[in-house]
């Protein structure tokens, strides 16, 4: 029942897309706004998360919500802990085939446990790092329709 | 014939290199990973991911380390900022102690700041929830909904426009985190959590982000504390396996300089609390 409640709250009010926006000086001061609408494909990466908010991880506030073209990956760097587990997920409202690799410190890929969060367009691995440190995610359009850029997100659970 | 196969082998490994291959070329190259992005909402871990390491490492008794939720009274907009961050922190401590009364306390202070910078439109729901899900002891929930809160914050401040104060939030919860972190390993004997402190990138990372800030910024005080934490942490854990005892000073370093910045936040211009505990039970 909370479950349900805390993924409804999340729909309803979760974050504007962070990733690689430049900085500005503040403004807008006085101003009191909403808060800002999901993208959709961070609402599909938010449900799709359910498979692993279900099993008892934390959702993690944030997202990363880049576009990606075929053949041109991108990489996030995170900072994991052993004796947590983590379950990342990347969706898109496409109708491309998504993949999440995982890198540790030295560029060297990490042995993840895929799991089904609905569809190629809807991906979730789980990892339970067996050493605290950097890691890097890196999410690939790995078959897409057409040639132009496909809005992704990627969010992460932990427990 | 051998000298062509070996000038093969050598042109192989120059183009590689060429290419930024300094793994297999399945792996990572170098280009990529010095490429990555670092977004302060991810790629920072928040104070609930260093609380439940150091739960598997070490157990802390949660309860000794609740501190009472006192915010500041300030119109400093980057105070504020840091403020919430704190008080995130201090909220996933109140959870993990299962202290239902100071996680609402603390829920309703994060709202005050945030109608302090003028971000709480949309957080007037979110009191109600904690006080609910706090009289149900619905812990996990409670977890969820103060992350909630400090990133509906954050978000908010996105959309005005307000990137570098999100920055300080997160390195804020962070330098928060670290400070708890550091006083439950040192009193620890084993200084069992010690590999959850250990992250020299990100303290390095951080120093980098902060470094960056604009010169309104970087030039209060409080934010220069929560940067001298941050290269105090950044120095200290760059250091190469130093002995248990200089691992132990080092980490009281660390504890202290991530205490002066918290309470630097913490502190009020007519109130002088002091939310975070003292360095004194540090041995």
């Amino acid at each position: 029942m909370k479950r349900s409640f805390l993924s409804a709250a999340l729909m309803a009010f979760t974050l504007v897309p962070l990733g690689g926006q430049p900085s500005t000086p503040a403004s807008a001061e006085g101003e009191n706004p909403a808060a800002p609408v999901p993208s959709e494909a961070h609402r599909l990466a938010a449900g799709a998360a359910r498979i692993f908010t279900g099993e008892g991880f934390r959702l993690r506030e944030g997202e990363w919500s880049p576009s990606v073209t075929k053949g041109t990956p991108v990489f996030l760097k995170v900072t994991l802990f052993t004796g947590v587990e983590y379950g990342f997920v990347v969706a898109t409202p496409g109708e491309g085939r998504l993949a999440i690799t995982l890198f540790d410190a030295s560029g060297k890929e990490v042995n993840t446990e895929a799991r089904d969060a609905g569809g190629p367009s809807r991906v979730a691995v789980r990892i339970a790092p067996k050493k605290s440190g950097v890691y890097f995610v890196k999410l690939e359009l790995v078959e897409s329709p057409d040639a132009s850029p496909t809005d992704i997100s990627l969010v992460y659970t932990y427990k | 014939m051998q000298t062509g196969r070996h000038f093969a082998i050598l042109g192989a490994i120059l183009l590689s290199l060429s290419c930024g291959w300094a793994v297999s070329p399945s792996g990572m190259t170098l280009e990529q990973r010095q490429g990555a992005v670092f977004l302060d909402s991810l790629s920072i871990p928040c104070p609930g991911e260093v609380f439940a390491a150091l739960n598997k490492a070490c157990r802390p008794n949660w309860a000794t380390l609740v501190t009472p939720a006192t915010a500041p009274v300030t119109t400093d907009r980057a105070q504020l900022a840091m403020a919430v961050g704190v008080l995130a922190a201090d909220g996933y401590i109140a959870v993990e102690a299962q202290d239902g009364q100071q996680v609402k306390n603390i829920g309703r202070e994060i709202i005050a700041m945030a109608k302090a910078l003028g971000v709480s439109q949309s957080l007037l729901g979110r009191g109600n929830s904690l006080v609910e899900f706090a009289d149900n002891n619905a812990w996990d929930a409670l977890a969820d909904e103060l992350a909630a809160t400090e990133g509906e914050v954050k978000s908010t401040m996105m959309v005005q426009k307000d990137r570098d104060l999100v920055l300080l939030t997160s390195v804020a919860a962070w330098v928060r985190g670290l400070e708890i972190a550091t006083r439950v390993v040192l009193s620890d004997d084993g200084l069992r959590g010690e590999e959850v402190i250990e992250q020299p990138d990100l303290a390095a990372s951080l120093v980098m982000m902060t470094g960056n800030l604009p010169a309104r910024l970087a030039a209060n005080p409080r934010v220069q504390q929560l940067k001298q934490a941050l290269a105090t942490a950044s120095g200290l854990l760059a250091k190469d396996q130093p002995s248990r005892e200089q691992r132990i000073k080092n980490l009281r370093s660390i504890h202290e300089a991530c205490a002066l910045a918290t309470r630097g936040i913490m502190a009020s211009a007519k109130v002088n609390a002091s939310p975070t505990p003292s360095s004194s039970p540090v041995r």
